[in-house]
Parts: C-alpha cells; structure tokens; sequence
C-alpha cells in the first residue's frame, strides 16, 4: 500500500511540474486530499472542498439571482415602455384638442356669438411705456 | 462484502441499483438527444416561440406655425376590426356598423362573410365614431389604435400642408416636400414572449427616433384672416378661384398663403382643384406690372416721379396695335401713371428705358426664377430674353401682357420695394428641429440682394400710397374705393383679360382681378398680394374685387401684429 501511495504521490507531482491531461490533474487533486499514509482525506482537504462547494453554489445563485433580476427588469421595462407610450398619445391628444379649441375661427365664432366687434381705430389708444418698465414686465 | 446483510437484500439492492441504472440512462440518453444531438431544431422551436422583433412605429414629426401652434400632428385614431367567425348575425351586424361608420351595408356585410379571423371595417374613425361602437356591444366587432394624421386648423391653409397617406408617406403639399425630416426612424429590437403572451425586454430598449418637427413661417391667425377675407372675396365676386398671400417684408417670411379652392386635408381624397395655386400657377397678371416698368426706369434715371406724360386720352396706336387705357386722361405725371393706371404711359416710360433695361429689370425683381421656396410644384413664370422683344412685346410687357408671373414671385417683388430696393428670397419654412430639440440644416436660400435703389423704393413706395387717394374726385386712385380703417397703405391694382386657351384670342368677358401692397405704407411690415381668377359677379376690376380682401387682410394683420395705426382725424 505504501508502495501505491508512494507512486500516486509521485503521479500528483508529475502533474504539479506541468504534465499534461485529465487523468493528471486527477491525481493531482487525489494526492492533495489523501492524507499521508492513509486512506482518509485530511480536514484540510474536506474544508477545501466544503469551500470550494459553498464558492461554486453561491456563484451559481448569483447569476440565478442576477438572471431573476434581469427578468424582473425586463418586464418592468416592457411596462413602462407601453406607459410612456401611453403617456406621449396623450400628451399629442391633448395637444390636438388645445389646437382645434384655440382656433381662429373657432375664437371668432365665440366672440361673434357673445356680441363682440373689432375695435374702430378712434377706439384705440396707445401709451408709450418707458423703457426701463418695459424691460421688468414680465412678458 | 458488507457482514450482517441478507443475500437477498444484496439482491435486490443490486436489482434496485440495476433499475436506477437503466432508468439514468435512458435519462441521459432523451437529454443526449434534446442537448446536443437535435438542439439546432429545438433552439430554432424556441426561438419561434419565444423571440420576437418588436417594432415600434416612429411618430411622424408635427409641422408648426411659426408661434409653435400645431398645424399637422399624428396621434392615435380608433379602427374598427371584426372576427367574421365570431359574428352570430351577419346581415343585422353589418346594418348596424354601416348606420355608425358610414360604409355600404353590402360592403360590410362581404368582409364579414369571409372565415377568417380578421376583417378591417373601418380605420381611424373619428371618437364619437369609436363611442358609437362601442356602445353598440356587437360581438365580434373590435377596436384597435392607429396612428392618424390631423390638421386642426381644417382647410386653412390645406393645399400648403397638403396630406399623407395611410402609411404615414407625404402625398402633397409640405407633406410631401419636407417628408424626409417629417418621417422619423422606427426601432426594432429583440424581445421575449413568455408562455402568458407578455412581453419581456430581456436586451434594453431601443427607442424610435421621431421625425423632426417643422416650424412654418405661417401665422396660424394671419392665416385664418386671409382664407376668411379671400373666401368672402370669392363668394361676392362668384369667381372659380383665387390666392391670397402676406410675406413679412423684412424677413421675406411667408406669414399666410391662402388659396380657393381649398379642401380639408383631415378628409382626404379628390381636391377639386385645390393647389398651390401661389406657386404652381403662373398668370399673365396685367397692370400691377407697372410697378416695375416705373421703378426699373426710375432707377435707371431715365423718368423722375413728377414728369409729365402725354397719355393720348386714354388710346394711343403703337406697332400696329392700340393701346387703351380705362381712363381718358390726357397727360399725367409718372406717378398718375401708378394713380390711374394707365396702360399708354407705362408704354411710353417702356419706351424710354428699352428693351434690356426693362428686361433686366424685371429679371432683377426675381420674374422668370422660381423663388426657391420650400413648395412643391413651383413654376419659374415666363419671360422671353428682352433682346428678342418685338416692339409689341415691349410695350405690352411694360404692363403685364406677353409675360406670366406666379403671385409668390409678385408679393416678393413688391416686399423688395418695401425692403428699401432689396429683394429677399421668401420661404415658408422658418426651423425644423429633431426630437432632442436641436436645430436641423434648412435648404439653402439665395442671399438678400439690392434690386434698385432705396430713394427708388421709397419713390415708388409714394406712387403706389396715391391708389387710394381722390375717392369721389375725376382724378380717383384706381383704389380709391378701398379703405383700410386706421392705417395708410400703398398698392396697385391689375385687371387682366384672360387668355382663351382654344382661341389663342384674349376674352372679353373674363378676367384676372388682382391687388398687391405694401402695409403700412410709410414703414412697411407687409406685402400682400390677392387674386381674383374669373370673377363672374357685378364687377371685375381689381380695385373692387381684390381691393376689399386687401383691406382686410392688411387692416386685421396689422392689428393683430401689434402695428400702430395712424391717428385718427381730429
């Protein structure tokens, strides 16, 4: 058995120095958990590999999360992408509707309607303003 | 071997084993063949059933007055779909869609009777439409949202606008001419559909780039002033059609150009003659010519305002031909000539300037060019090379027979005489800004150049200010009649005989009837050009036909432009 030991020791340092292929890496990870002499792996080994575990487990629900929240955003941007959607048809609906309600026409049907005439010119005065309360009123 | 268990529990430990084997590479044999051998077809499966191009449709841009007030904007209309195989009562569903959407009964009821799933009954229909669909509960009858294209200022304007079609393409009008910015970029993007239909945006959004938004120089006020006063023109006159249009003389701003026929571009389909007729027709124009007969000879030095001319009581023989005028004046000043428009002194100052000046001089003034503005259809006018004029030719171009003019090319000479002598380029399109709100490149246009000399505006500007002056009097402006309330104007007036096109004879009994000014006179901030085609009514001169659409158009727009008026007598 020592004999074994010896020579999977000697096979996991081939692979240490840089041999090539999967069957060396294997024996490299097999002589770095078996404890010298024995069959039993190490507690070093064991809390390796728990760690190791823990790392790969938590990474693989890091990216489930990340994916989840790439999900999760994906339908809050089709939402909001239809709301805004529906906001801009408003805004261009009530825009329509300020056009057609403050048409020309329209104003002079109302102001003919309510008895209203344009102003002869002797009804008009002008007053000059002067320049400095022109300039601080506000336009 | 493990002591202490039974060889028949090792069996069947081994026969369970065995089993989950079996069962495990079956597993893995089905996921072999899902994973690695058949995944070209599955992944293409999935992808039909999960991957989608969403697109998302680019509003096309707004075209604006010049004060930001909407003149086309798209937004969202109802359609009305149905599912033929969803319909129960075929007959009694279509007589009730065609009393609400106005389509043949018989129509509806062959689209309903097809086995597919979808049939369009009617697209973009107005809200009370949609309401009334609604209301009527039919099942099997639908509504859907589609962009539309409305023009709430109706026909004002309309031929200028023009339309687009169901697609959202320019048809005519500016419409068509600026559809290239007008028409935004759509978005395509990949996207996910979950097993509920929902759609999820798995790659970001990318968003659709409007079309840019078109500012006009077109006032939406000044512009309802002139349709009003050149559809009340046309209807007293009982004429076939007319223009009317006001440029901002110091910017060469198109504020307004109206035309009749016109049409509402939110119905669209046959026009009956509406057009742009300020730019696509060009007329023989008649005496408004004289305008530029005076002011290239005045520049020329050749005649002074006050020089006396024989004007051969109203009928003079020249070439072969005789000249007449309306009045029987013997002799006037030149500016008399303007006053009463005497076709015998604009033939003797022609005289006096020859051939080339003349020719250049009206060339100069921007006749035979088209202006350049942003207007599809633009005609260039026709005026021969002066050095082939007979003498005829001469001295019926001297005022405004032998040559054809466009109205846009007239109102921007006369704004040249109001601009102290220097021609502007009119446009109609003052900005156009993409969605970020900056500012896009405009078409190139001509630069400002002197056309005559200021002291030969402002000379001509005094001639043309005596049209309205003498009313009741034997020496009457040929405008007398026309009175623009609280501000002085210049103008002149053009009767012109029509050409019959089958005789090649001019008519007798239809006419051009046409008026262009300056307003006011003593500053001017507008030129206004207004014709009358074929009026049929009591009168035809342009001083009573086109005269009052002058005045209104001048005395409203100068009002609402804040212009101080001249003071009232005491």
């Amino acid at each position: 058995v020592r004999a074994d030991v010896g020579a999977d020791r000697a096979d996991a340092e081939r692979a240490v120095t840089g041999t090539n292929g999967a069957a060396d890496a294997a024996r490299r990870i097999y002589a770095l958990v078996r404890r010298r002499g024995t069959a039993a792996p190490s507690r070093l080994a064991i809390a390796t590999l728990v760690l190791i575990t823990v790392l790969v487990t938590g990474v693989a629900l890091f990216r489930v999360a990340r994916r989840h929240e790439i999900v999760r955003l994906g339908y809050e941007l089709s939402r909001a992408t239809a709301r805004l959607r529906e906001v801009e048809e408003e805004h261009r609906r009530l825009e329509l509707e300020r056009a057609t309600l403050s048409s020309p026409d329209r104003i002079r049907a109302l102001a003919t309607s309510l008895g209203m005439v344009a102003a002869p010119p002797d009804r008009i005065r002008r007053h000059e303003v002067a320049p400095e309360l022109a300039r601080s009123t506000p336009p | 071997v493990t002591p202490g268990i039974p060889r028949a529990a090792r069996r069947r430990a081994w026969g369970a084993a065995g089993v989950a084997l079996v069962g495990l590479a079956g597993l893995a044999w089905n996921a072999w063949g899902l994973q690695v051998d058949d995944t070209a077809r599955f992944r293409a499966q999935a992808a039909r059933q999960h991957a989608l191009t969403v697109e998302v449709a680019a509003p096309r841009g707004a075209i604006v007055d010049r004060e930001g007030r909407p003149l086309a904007v798209t937004a969202d209309a109802d359609s009305v779909w149905a599912n033929p195989r969803e319909i129960v009562d075929v007959v009694a569903t279509a007589e009730k869609l065609a009393a609400i959407v106005d389509v043949d009964a018989s129509v509806i009821e062959a689209r309903l009777a097809s086995d597919r799933q979808f049939a369009w009954i009617a697209r973009r229909v107005s809200p009370e439409v949609a309401a009334a669909v609604t209301a009527a509960g039919l099942p099997g009858v639908e509504l859907t949202r589609e962009p539309r294209r409305w023009y709430p200022a109706q026909s004002s304007a309309g031929p200028v606008i023009g339309t687009s079609d169901i697609d959202g393409n320019g048809v005519d009008g500016l419409e068509l001419a600026m559809d290239d910015v007008l028409a935004g970029t759509r978005a395509r993007m990949p996207a996910l559909r979950d097993a509920r239909g929902r759609t999820l945006y798995n790659e970001g959004v990318v968003p659709a780039v409007p079309g840019a938004t078109v500012e006009l120089a077109i006032d939406r006020t000044i512009q309802s002033i002139a349709d009003r006063a050149l559809g009340d023109a046309i209807a007293a006159n009982k004429a076939e059609a007319g223009i009317a249009i006001v440029l901002d003389v110091a910017t060469g701003d198109v504020l307004a150009m109206a035309s009749w026929p016109t049409f509402d571009p939110n119905n669209p389909g046959p026009h009956g003659g509406a057009r742009i007729r300020g730019v696509t027709d060009a007329y023989e124009i008649g005496s408004v010519m004289k305008l530029f007969t005076v002011a290239a000879a005045v520049d020329a030095g050749v005649v002074r305002a006050d020089d006396w001319w024989d004007v051969e009581h109203g009928s003079w023989e020249f070439a072969g031909k005789q000249i007449r005028d309306t009045h029987h004046d013997w002799t006037l000043t030149t500016t008399g000539i303007i006053k009463r428009s005497s076709n015998v002194g604009a033939v003797k100052i022609a005289l006096e300037l020859g051939r080339e000046r003349l020719h250049d001089g009206m060339r100069a003034f921007g006749f035979g060019t088209p202006t350049g503005i942003e207007l599809p259809g633009e005609q260039r006018g026709v005026i021969r090379d002066g050095r082939r004029w007979r003498d005829i030719e001469l001295a019926t171009i001297s005022y405004g027979y032998g040559m054809s003019v466009t109205p846009l090319q007239l109102v921007a000479a006369v704004a040249a005489l109001g601009n102290d002598g220097v021609y502007i380029a009119p446009r109609i399109v003052s900005r156009i800004t993409d969605a970020a709100g900056d500012a896009l490149p405009l078409a190139a246009r001509p630069a400002p150049r002197r056309v005559v000399k200021s002291t030969t505006a402002a000379t001509v500007r005094a001639m043309m200010a005596t049209v309205f002056d003498g009313a009741g009097t034997k020496q009457a402006g040929t405008a007398s009649s026309v009175e623009i309330p609280g501000f002085r104007c210049g103008g002149k007036t053009g009767t012109a005989r029509k050409l019959d096109p089958a005789t090649r004879q001019y008519t007798h009994d239809h006419y051009m009837a046409s008026f262009v000014g300056l307003a006011p006179i003593d500053r001017p901030r507008l030129a206004i050009v207004v014709v009358i085609d074929d009026p049929r009514g009591d009168e035809y001169y342009g001083g009573k036909v086109a005269g009052p659409a002058f005045a209104t158009i001048a005395g409203e727009s100068l009002r609402y432009l804040g212009v101080p008026g001249d003071a009232p007598p005491p």
